[in-house]
């Protein structure tokens, strides 16, 4: 073992310099070569004594748009997929599909993907055409955005932005990452882990926020509310019945105090400002 | 031998030149006595004698003849270390009786030769040679002494080094990379590991915690995920060397690599950068394994390697994975070996299927799915102690199936892949 070895010849010197070069140069281009297949979909469900839709996706960009008194669910996407050629690859994305089932009053649109496309097949978007009195439940990934829905709505994501334009009733929104955007009258409940929280409430209701980062309020009714703000960088408030300037935390009952306004945003800044309504 | 003496007889002797009588010799130094000088006759010529020294290597007793056969002069000894003995000759052939031999020997009028033991050759030609001999000698003499004194002044390279170090130094360096270093005065080191380690690290989370929410450019997307595997794999890399090369310091070792090892086990992650059906989001896949591979000839390896498990998670399969390859050992010089390798990964992928809306109904059956991803791969190993080493190794691989990585990450069959892993190894 500790003999003494003989000097590397120039020629196994070259050989060796010439299998580290491409070593190297292998190792610096570490990558893939295959295609991607591109399949679109369209189909519909009738929503004839259902009372809540429920759609439970894969990552996706999803759009959700409701229409007071339809019957039927319509929605329109597409599925991608990956081939090691381009035939391979849309048949992979064939071999996926988005089931609708119903139990009780309940119907499911969720997706089926075989074991072996599982991992390398994405919804790349989904359009949905709903009925706007049926209350929606959403879980996924991916950015969701929701118009036209009075009933209830619910927002799971293991990441992605929520934005929700309408709403009576309640919207309640969980994302691992992501902003917030909501423009309702509803109650709101939103947690985000991480990202800006932005509600415009056009009726007194409760607003329960909780994020790592900003979060900018504005109220169109400010007469009967309780502020609870903890954990906050900079705090302004500019309401017609408060104003504040602070960091930190606030705590104010105005009125009866019926309304409860609950903010944490993680060391984010907040602000409470007046929404200015339209003329009707 | 012969021929020489009478090239010089030739030469030096005059065209009327006799043979020798069975005359008179005399002995230059010290100088014959009158009663000699008396008892030695005259030569038949009047051609002046020559000279002839006898310098030979071999001491002893010396007698001279002359061509009839008759000694010429009483037996000469000749001492070693003593100065060698002159005679005073008539011109011609003689010959001397040695201890070893008998020589033929000239002796040219008017000249001073010198018999060596092998050849009769001009005074000054002996003592020149002499001369060189003798400074050669002193040369040598000084180079060995030189030797020696450099060989105490160089301290004998096994000196012990204190035994604190030995585990002191790596286990500093576990805790804080380069300190063990710096215990081993090699404080250039170890600052250069500490930051180096400390470096990739922070850059390797930075990097994962920027995530990608589909709006930065592919290009970045690309850099910021190369980067990720880069420094997440240098980082450990640099972190195993600083501990292996603090013990090798400390206990001031050369590394000399197991090469007639029985097994090698390699913890290895491979890994690449490629597509995803998501076209904003490319993909970082990476795979962790382990490799037990057994030594069938003193380059050849055979072994079962890339075994790992990849639990999926709520959503993905889960999937088990094998492999066999076959390796061949093409250059192992100093710290540095060179493998070539080909084999096979095998998965196995189970998934349970989705769950039924209606909480009644039966869930579907678990479906398996069976794989291969045939590939070659190359292996650069560098030894940090006899026994362990670090491996970078790019590889080309082409999935017969679907090929499953972790993170619920996959890639298409027949895309071809082109990977790097690093591992490390230990042989046994």
């Amino acid at each position: 073992m500790s003999a003494v070895q003989p000097p590397i010849r120039p020629r196994t010197r070259s050989l060796i310099s010439l299998v580290v070069v491409a070593g190297a140069v292998a190792a610096m281009s570490a990558c893939v070569f295959g295609f991607r297949g591109e399949v679109e979909f369209a189909d519909e469900a009738n929503l004839v004594g259902l009372d809540t839709v429920q759609l439970q996706l894969p990552a996706t960009e999803l759009v959700v748009t409701g229409e007071g008194a339809r019957t039927f669910l319509d929605w329109q996407g597409s599925w991608v997929s990956l081939g090691g050629t381009g035939n391979d690859a849309v048949t992979s994305a064939r071999k996926a599909s988005l089931i609708w089932e119903t139990w009780g009053a309940v119907g499911r649109l969720s997706a089926e993907l075989p074991v072996e496309i599982r991992d390398i097949t994405s919804l790349d978007h989904l359009d949905v055409q709903t009925a706007g009195y049926m209350a929606h439940e959403i879980i996924g990934t991916g950015d969701v955005f929701v118009s036209g829905i009075d009933a209830y709505v619910s927002v799971d994501l293991d990441g992605g932005s929520v934005e929700i334009l309408g709403g009576t009733e309640q919207l309640r929104i969980s994302t691992a990452r992501g902003d917030v955007q909501l423009s309702t009258s509803a109650a709101v409940n939103v947690y985000s882990g991480i990202g800006t929280v932005t509600v415009n409430a056009e009726a007194g209701r409760d607003l329960i926020i909780d994020t790592v980062g900003t979060v900018t309020v504005n109220l169109a009714d400010v007469d009967d509310l309780d502020l609870d703000i903890e954990g906050a960088g900079e705090i302004v408030v500019q309401l017609d019945t408060a104003k504040h300037v602070g960091a930190g935390s606030y705590r104010r009952a105005i009125g009866a105090a019926t309304h409860t306004v609950q903010i944490r945003s993680g060391g984010g800044g907040v602000e409470l400002g007046m929404l200015v309504l339209p003329e009707p | 031998m012969l021929a020489s003496a009478i090239a010089w007889t030739l030469l030096f002797a005059p065209p009327d030149a006799v043979p020798p009588a069975s005359g008179p010799v005399s002995a230059a130094e010290p100088p014959a006595s009158a009663d000699d000088s008396a008892a030695v006759s005259e030569p038949p010529t009047l051609l002046p004698p020559g000279t002839l020294v006898l310098a030979p290597a071999l001491a002893g007793p010396y007698q001279l003849f002359d061509t009839e056969g008759l000694p010429v002069g009483a037996p000469i000894t000749v001492g070693e270390g003593a100065k060698p003995p002159e005679l005073q000759l008539p011109p011609g052939v003689y010959y001397l009786h040695g201890p070893a031999a008998v020589d033929p020997v000239v002796v040219a009028s008017g000249l001073r030769l010198v018999w060596d033991g092998e050849r009769v050759l001009p005074v000054e030609v002996w003592a020149a040679a002499q001369e060189a001999r003798a400074q050669e000698a002193r040369a040598q003499e000084a180079r060995v002494a030189a030797e020696l004194e450099r060989a105490q002044q160089v301290p004998p390279p096994s000196a012990p080094a204190p035994t604190w170090r030995a585990w002191a130094s790596p286990l500093a360096s576990t805790l804080v990379p380069g300190v063990g270093q710096v215990l081993n005065g090699q404080g250039y080191k170890g600052t250069g590991l500490l930051f180096g380690t400390v470096g990739t690290t922070i850059a390797a989370a930075a990097l994962f915690r920027l995530g990608n929410d589909g709006t930065r450019p592919l290009p970045a997307e690309y850099a910021r995920l190369i980067g990720y595997g880069v420094f997440s794999s240098a980082a450990p890399l640099l972190w195993i060397y600083a501990i292996t090369d603090a013990y090798r310091v400390a206990t001031n070792k050369e590394v000399e690599p197991k090469l007639d090892h029985q097994l090698r086990l390699s913890v290895t992650r491979m890994m690449t950068v490629g597509f995803r059906a998501d076209t904003r989001r490319p993909g970082f896949y990476d795979d962790w394994s382990v490799s037990l591979m057994g030594q069938a000839t003193r380059r050849l390896s055979v072994g079962v390697s890339d075994l790992s498990v990849k639990p999926g998670g709520s959503t993905g399969p889960q999937v088990w994975q094998l492999g066999a390859r076959l390796d061949y050992r093409v250059f192992d010089r100093k710290r540095l070996w060179i493998d070539l390798a080909a084999g096979s990964i095998l998965q196995v992928a189970a998934n349970g299927g989705r769950a039924p809306l209606d909480p009644d109904a039966a869930r579907p059956r678990r479906t398996t799915k069976f794989g291969a991803v045939p590939y070659a791969q190359l292996d650069l190993r560098y030894f940090v102690l006899d026994r362990v080493s670090l491996d970078l190794t790019p590889r080309v691989a082409i999935p017969l199936t679907t090929r499953y990585y972790s993170a619920n990450r996959a890639l298409p069959r027949y895309a071809a892949e082109l990977e790097l892993g690093v591992s490390l190894s230990t042989y046994f």
